[in-house]
């Protein structure tokens, strides 16, 4: 049988690939984490109500918010914004089911529950040209200053316009800020139910141990 | 043939998107921008070229009934490559072509060209070709892309066009309008071409 060449080329083939692959990937793999990590506390500071004076990054706090679907300790991390010795607001990321998978949506909440900012962060699905936009200024501060009591809420949630609720969607595009609209109205709520642990005097002092992604 | 026609034929004669009409899915998709069409142009010749270039170096030792897979291999090894690479060092660009970079794999120039040139012509010639192929890809993308900005949203390259009483024709941006840039661009280059077909 001529079966043997067959293999024979086609196994060596993969396995070139395969090492041409594992180079490359440890070659960037270490830049890439750092470029996300960047990216991510870039977004911390521009959805922070403006004028903190402390680094956020530094300041995280971490709280139990429930277990998650399958029961295992939920929590949040959370960056605070203080001005002084005063919290003036908090920073999380939550994510919400888009068009294509989940959009991770990292936003920053005063301390009147009110949205100072939010970032669409890397790692969605959406379209480019479409649902992608979401990423764009021209949506994401619509959504600046919306409060669960400034809203028209649907079934306790913000919503967007299609929907009967007061974010305004994007032309061609209803799935992905819909999706938005679902993590931004989460992250609200988790904000109203613990709203003393997030912004009130932490009962111990913690966080002095995660210090290790900081160090960039 | 000379190796400037392996270079220029890509661009005007047989300009893969204009010409071949392949690659459609990223011409269709990612053009509402010229950057943007720019990115993902620059993007599929860097591994078109990589892939021509291996597949020319393997073609006597590929058996002609394994070839196809592996020239899939070839290709989709160079695309993560590309896509690792954006990753790290071009992470807005990352950001923006999103799920289209991966999607070169399955890009019909890429696998047209290894199987109708490389795997048959040498090393440099393959490189040439590949380069030719990838820049007339490129510049239809850009053209594409900039008819689209500038009727979708009066800019070009970012660039503001027009004042502000300009009422940019939003379906232009959307699938729609691919469709309607790319049948115009196709019949404007037919109209240009015809003379020597009669």
């Amino acid at each position: 049988m001529k079966l043997t060449p067959l293999i024979a080329t086609l196994t060596l083939v993969c396995i070139g690939a395969a090492v041409a692959l594992s180079l490359v990937n440890f070659l960037t793999a270490d830049r890439i984490a750092q470029q996300e990590w960047m990216a991510t506390m870039k977004a911390i500071r521009s959805v922070l109500p403006p004028g903190f004076d402390n680094d956020p990054i530094q300041d995280k706090r971490k709280i139990y918010i429930g277990a998650d679907s399958k029961g295992y300790p939920d929590s949040l991390e959370v960056y605070l914004g203080k001005e002084g010795d005063r919290i003036t607001g908090v920073a999380f990321s939550r994510a919400g089911e888009g068009y294509g998978g989940f959009i991770h949506v990292m936003m920053g909440i005063d301390t009147e529950g009110k949205i100072s900012g939010i970032f669409i962060l890397t790692g969605h699905f959406e379209t480019p040209g479409l649902g992608a936009n979401i990423e764009k200024p021209s949506f994401t501060r619509t959504l600046q200053g919306k409060s669960l009591e400034n809203s028209k809420l649907v079934a306790g949630n913000l919503a967007v316009d299609k929907d009967g609720g007061d974010i305004a969607s994007i032309s061609g595009a209803t799935i992905s800020p819909r999706g938005v609209a679902r993590a931004v109205s989460v992250g609200l709520q988790l904000f109203k139910r613990f709203r003393a642990e997030l912004i009130g005097e932490p009962s111990a002092p913690e966080g002095e141990t995660d210090k290790e992604k900081v160090s960039l | 043939m000379s190796l400037w026609r392996d270079f220029n034929k890509g661009i005007i004669d047989e300009n893969p998107l204009l010409r071949l009409v392949l690659g459609l899915c990223p011409a269709l998709a990612v053009t509402n921008e010229a950057m943007n069409g720019l990115a993902m142009g620059l993007a599929a010749t860097a591994v078109l070229l990589g892939s021509n270039v291996v597949i020319s170096c393997l073609r006597n030792l590929i058996p002609a009934r394994v070839r196809i897979p592996v020239f899939i291999v070839v290709i989709a090894s160079f695309v993560t490559i590309i896509d690792m690479t954006m990753h790290a060092f071009f992470l807005e660009l990352h950001r923006v072509l999103g799920l289209f970079v991966p999607l070169i794999v399955v890009n019909c120039i890429i696998l047209g060209r290894a199987e109708a040139f490389a795997s048959k012509r040498p090393i440099f010639r393959s490189f040439i070709d590949g380069l030719g192929m990838g820049i007339g890809f490129t510049l239809a993308l850009i053209i594409l892309g900039a008819v689209r900005e500038i009727f979708g949203y009066g800019t070009i390259f970012g660039i503001g066009l027009f004042g502000a009483g300009f009422e940019p024709a939003l379906i232009m941006i959307l699938p729609p309008g691919a469709f309607l840039a790319l049948g115009l661009l196709l019949a404007l280059m037919n109209k240009l071409t015809k003379t020597e077909e009669g």
